[in-house]
């Protein structure tokens, strides 16, 4: 039920059930590839839709009838003939498609894996830690039964691990979107929740929009920034 | 010269995507002003029902874009709001849009989402808003007139379809071929290959896919609300294959009957 998009409570649901809908006229209508991924509208869906149009396009045109008597009405001939010419147009393109595209990705648009499972699949499967960070970005209803504890102790893990290494990804953007609840180490929270960072969780709360797609929050120069960073610094040098 | 450019045009991976933006956005342009155009030419012709649904697509699409505006710049005062809201009401915003994608202008403190967010959202209310169900008017009147239909109605209808094609299209590359993406998600994104001439290749199959599917869908709802509903036409064909299937088995029993007579 719930879309993608970490935004829970009425506001999420609503958001939910008008992105669904958006995402499954916009799919249908325009038929853009892109919707075969699982959190959309997924691959067979997308595949059995441009079954489902061609077959109903046929049983429509075939029940056509001709107004008898008058002389500028369309034929059934001309109705059958346009809707066959769409419908072989739709079949062509889609195979030309097929053939056109990295042969590694054909079996994405005949996938019937949901939603969760490809979160759980991205996580389990060790692309990277960027790839896997990615999980906070969704919400957390998708992924926090199956593989909640898993999340947990690899963050235990890994958190001070990046903080050493400090890999690019892993900005003040990175660190304001772990959940609170998924670190239950206090020393740890303390070291990634620097002032920067509550602030940034600070104006996305206050922003829709920031908090659906969890944004990073555009924040000026200002001159107190310098000491902010002295302060990080200072920060790094006691937890090492 | 025309290979020429288009030649050079591919070589340069940016001016390639600058040169789809601002085609998407001079064909949603026009394709907006043959819309009211067609709008009031079912009004003069009093072909009030077709006027009355371009018109209320209109209104959604303007409004659902209105809202997006003031969401992105209520924060940077009301003179930077009211220019905002003047160039979405003078429907220029496709333009504007592609213009800030290409220029690369960042997003400004105060504003909601970067520039190639409220693209894709202002995209995304086009096809839903304007170009389905303006495909689906327009379908129904030049249906509705025959032979007569005017080659101002066939030219608004092309750019409708034309309009829902290409941004689509432009969308999945573009989503696609994004590093960033391809990064986080490898199994899903990367399915457009990577020379310059294959993508294009896939980019026009994207684009007739989506071109046929929105006129078959199209054509479909005509006829079914011609003959009044699913239901209705399923009922005809089941009538018409229940009997031909009569029929057959008919004709099986003259066969066994010649037959038995026969012998």
């Amino acid at each position: 039920m719930w879309y993608w998009m970490p935004l829970y409570g009425v506001s999420g649901g609503g958001v939910s059930f008008i992105a669904r809908l958006v995402v499954k006229v916009i799919g249908d209508w325009a038929s853009i590839v892109q919707m075969r991924h699982p959190p959309e509208t997924g691959g067979f869906y997308f595949v059995i839709s441009l079954l489902v149009t061609i077959t109903i396009g046929i049983v429509a045109a075939d029940g056509f009838e001709e107004v008898e008597g008058e002389e500028d009405t369309l034929t059934k001939e001309t109705v059958m003939k346009t809707m066959t010419t769409c419908c072989v147009g739709m079949i062509v393109s889609f195979v030309a498609l097929l053939c056109s595209m990295k042969k590694a990705y054909i079996h994405t648009l005949l996938s019937t894996k949901t939603e969760n499972k490809h979160l759980h699949d991205n996580f389990t499967n060790n692309e990277g830690d960027e790839a896997m960070f990615n999980i906070f970005t969704v919400n957390k209803h998708k992924w926090r039964k199956v593989i909640g504890s898993e999340v947990k102790a690899w963050l235990y893990t890994n958190i001070p691990i990046w903080l050493e290494e400090q890999p690019a990804w892993f900005n003040e953007h990175a660190m304001s979107v772990i959940p609170e609840d998924n670190i239950d180490d206090p020393e740890i929270l303390a070291h990634i929740r620097t002032r920067n960072v509550q602030e940034m969780i600070q104006e996305r709360r206050g922003s829709f929009m920031g908090r659906a797609l969890m944004l990073p929050v555009p924040t000026p120069k200002r001159g107190d920034e310098v000491e902010e960073e002295v302060g990080k610094a200072d920060a790094e040098v006691v937890y090492r | 010269m025309l290979k020429g450019l288009c030649r050079r045009i591919l070589a340069d991976k940016q001016m390639w995507s600058k040169a789809k933006l601002f085609a998407a956005a001079a064909l949603s342009m026009i394709n907006m002003c043959t819309y009211i155009l067609m709008m009031f030419e079912f009004m003069r012709e009093e072909k009030t029902g077709f006027a009355h649904i371009m018109t209320g697509s209109i209104f959604v699409n303007l409004g659902l874009q209105l809202g997006m505006v003031i969401f992105q710049n209520f924060k940077l005062g009301w003179r930077k709001a009211l220019t905002e809201v003047l160039i979405a009401l003078t429907c220029i915003n496709p333009g504007v849009d592609a213009f800030r994608v290409a220029s690369e202008t960042e997003i400004v403190e105060g504003q909601t989402v970067d520039p190639k967010a409220e693209m894709a959202f202002n995209k995304s209310v086009e096809l839903f808003a304007e170009a389905s169900p303006g495909t689906v008017a327009q379908m129904a009147a030049i249906m509705n007139t025959g032979s007569n239909t005017s080659s101002n109605a066939a030219f608004g209808f092309a750019c409708c379809v034309l309009t829902a094609a290409l941004p689509s299209s432009n969308m999945s590359i573009d989503w696609d071929t994004s590093k960033k993406k391809r990064k986080t998600s490898p199994s899903i994104y990367g399915y457009v290959p990577d020379k310059e001439k294959e993508k294009v290749l896939v980019f026009s199959f994207l684009c007739f896919l989506s071109a046929f599917n929105l006129l078959t869908r199209a054509l479909t709802c005509v006829l079914l609300q011609l003959k009044g509903g699913v239901g209705a036409c399923g009922e005809s064909t089941r009538r018409r294959a229940s009997s031909l299937l009569r029929r057959e088995s008919a004709e099986e029993r003259h066969v066994v009957l010649d037959a038995t007579l026969r012998g």
